[in-house]
């Protein structure tokens, strides 16, 4: 332990302490700001302790996967808005409503579309699937005289989005920790991804019950003059395309980065609907991706300076000379991401795993079950792939906030519901252990009792009956199709 | 906001945006802007059996840097022959982790003691690297891994790429 990792480790901690807490106001230095100078301070300080400095080493701590992937999708976005696909979208939705299998099943397959397709970083989702999360919370509200819908929607989509990261396939967080913890590839998905389909229903069940604050009447004639214009005519071809190119990415797999996809897919969309350059820039929010890239450098200065090193030489500390002792600090390091959620889950997670990796091996050794190194780090993963939900700093539940036009912040509902779904992960862990074999028996049977309890809670929520064909249907479809992708 | 609270934050704004091309430049300097592509998804890491992280390989591409260190947990060398090469480079002895300069000055190995490697510098994790390619294969986007350890064990010896 050194004295400038210390020093490090509570600069940054600080940092983002007093930015959560608005101590730092955010009208004053946002975040990025807030992060980048308690970079420059911790730099200082290393220098002034003599300390040897490597700007590469920095550097080494910035993820470019997800930032480009995020791009990458906002420029996509940005072409299926301005080809009319989320108009063309709408008016599935509304065929689909109008169906035996109804409201349930459009919402139910809408909020897990982020987990089931997961993508490197849930905004990839996120911007094309909010207006249509919108078109429908809108719609259910009109209908069930309910003004809390939109919100009780859009919650489900956010926290689905903000931890589809974690079980991802195509560079998700579950791969680094199953890479660095030399565990069979692919095998923490499928845990994740039915402990989100659960945490997916909390956020709704808590969002409904607890939140108070409904969606203003203007809202509604906003929406109103947004449905009511003509869709565009390329939109239902461009949104076709885009769902096959997903699918097709998540179940071929190419040997090529789902960026150039994305981007591929984007410049076929500007042909056909004949768009420029300043239609894909509809899509883009700067405000995510700076707070990604901020982050990232001030995870690399305390990295270089020794400061995680030090973080888990404390909490092995704490463990031994208090009465939490190994499994109590274990509990808290796995839910450390949502106490200090940031904007991105990777940029404590990533750095954290190490150290969940050989606190795991700790409490194993003393229980005598290797298993349980396994179920924290799942645990730990998707704690922190879903932290960056509820994060008041630029998590995709703002994103959801300011498109509604909340005074208060849902972050205390998307972090209850975290809290609550991950030991579902850890238990699913403990009981089928990890594996690269998705379909086995006890798989199965997982997958049919989330889909089924996942569908009887959409249904009691959009049309209270809780045995509707359609959220049973479309939760046991979601749920079997996740095993299988 | 007033005006020079303004400046500082569009300034800072400006520096992040200027610090993504940078990266984008020195990947492409260091003549590896394939490097760019890296998941970071770690599968190389779990299968190289002398305990290298290739990624860092990617990582020292990216910035251009042969000298960051990488995760190397698997490989056995005299304390001596450590010192010698990087007294800087970190061991892992007795629970611990430290370099191997600080360990021999405290009497916890000695020069003759045969230690386990946690962190080097890139371009001798490169020259221990066996060529293998198990971390090829995994690569979900197939990265030419080797053709970047080829080139880090150039730098080592002074050699062009």
């Amino acid at each position: 332990m050194t004295l400038s990792g210390l020093i490090a480790l509570i600069i940054f901690f600080a940092a983002i302490f007093a930015s959560l807490k608005g101590w730092i106001s955010q009208k004053l230095f946002p975040m990025q700001v807030a992060l980048l100078l308690a970079s420059a301070i911790i730099i200082i300080t290393g220098l002034a302790l003599g300390e040897k400095i490597n700007p590469s080493q920095i550097i080494t701590g910035t993820f470019l996967h997800p930032i480009t992937a995020t791009i990458a999708g906002f420029i996509l976005a940005g072409a299926l808005k301005s080809a009319g696909a989320f108009e063309a979208a709408s008016g599935w939705i509304q065929k689909l409503q109008n169906s035996f299998l109804g409201v349930p099943f459009a919402v139910i397959v809408l909020i897990n579309i982020p987990t089931l397709l997961a993508m490197p970083c849930g905004r990839v989702w996120v911007s094309p699937l909010i207006p249509v999360a919108l078109t429908l919370g809108f719609e259910l509200a009109r209908k069930s005289e309910d003004k809390r819908m939109p919100v009780i929607i859009i919650s489900g989509l956010v926290i689905n989005a903000a931890a589809s990261c974690g079980p991802s396939l195509i560079g998700g967080i579950g791969l680094i920790g199953e890479g660095m913890g030399r565990y069979p590839s692919g095998s923490f998905s499928d845990h994740m991804q039915f402990a989100i389909m659960f945490m997916t229903s909390f956020a709704m069940i808590l969002s409904k019950y607890l939140y108070n604050e409904t969606v203003s009447e203007r809202m509604y004639d906003l929406q109103s003059i947004g449905e009511k214009q003509e869709p565009l005519e390329h939109g239902a071809f461009s949104l076709v395309l885009f769902i096959s190119v997903i699918v097709g990415t998540i179940i071929i797999k190419p040997a090529m980065p789902v960026q150039t996809i994305l981007i591929i897919t984007t410049f076929l969309i500007m042909i056909i609907a004949g768009l420029g350059f300043d239609d894909l820039v509809r899509g883009i929010i700067l405000h995510p991706l700076t707070a990604m890239i901020s982050g990232f450098i001030a995870a690399g200065t305390l990295s270089m300076f020794g400061g995680f090193d030090v973080l888990v030489y404390v909490l092995g500390y704490i463990s031994e000379h208090t009465p939490l002792g190994y499994v109590g600090v274990s509990i808290l390091l796995v839910y450390l991401p949502v106490f200090l959620p940031l904007p991105c889950g990777r940029i404590i997670a990533v750095s954290l795993i190490p150290g969940v990796l050989m606190f795991g091996e700790h409490v194993a050794q003393m229980a005598g079950s290797i298993r349980i190194q396994e179920v924290m780090i799942v645990c730990f993963i998707l704690s922190g792939a879903a932290s960056c939900g509820p994060s008041p700093l630029g998590g995709i539940g703002s994103i959801g906030e300011g498109r509604l036009r909340l005074k208060s912040s849902t972050g205390r509902f998307l972090s209850l519901s975290i809290f609550m779904a991950v030991p579902i992960a850890g238990f699913s862990v403990g009981v089928l252990g990890l594996s690269a074999e998705t379909l086995s028996k006890g798989f199965l049977i997982e997958a049919v009792i989330t889909g089924l309890i996942s569908g009887l809670v959409t249904n009691f929520l959009t049309v209270k009956k809780i045995f509707h064909p359609g959220g049973l249907i479309g939760g046991l479809i979601v749920s079997l199709l996740m095993l299988v992708l | 906001m007033k005006d020079i609270i303004k400046k500082i934050n569009a300034a800072l704004f400006a520096f992040i945006v200027f610090y993504l091309g940078f990266i984008g430049f020195r990947a492409f300097s260091s003549g590896y802007p394939f490097s760019l592509i890296c998941y970071n998804c770690k599968s190389c890491d779990s299968v190289c059996v002398i305990g290298i992280d290739p990624q860092g390989f990617m990582a020292a591409s990216i910035v251009d840097d042969p000298d960051i260190y990488v995760y190397v947990t698997n490989y056995r060398i005299y304390a001596g022959e450590a010192e010698k090469l990087d007294p800087d480079m970190i061991i892992q002895t007795h629970d611990r982790k430290l370099s191997i300069s600080k360990a021999l000055r405290d009497g916890t190995v000695t020069r003759d003691s045969e230690v386990i490697t946690y962190k080097m510098k890139a371009r001798h994790a490169a020259n221990i690297c066996i060529e293998c390619a198990a971390c090829e294969r995994v690569c979900p986007v197939k990265l030419p891994i080797l053709d970047v350890v080829k080139g880090l064990k150039n730098k080592e010896s002074g050699a062009g790429k």
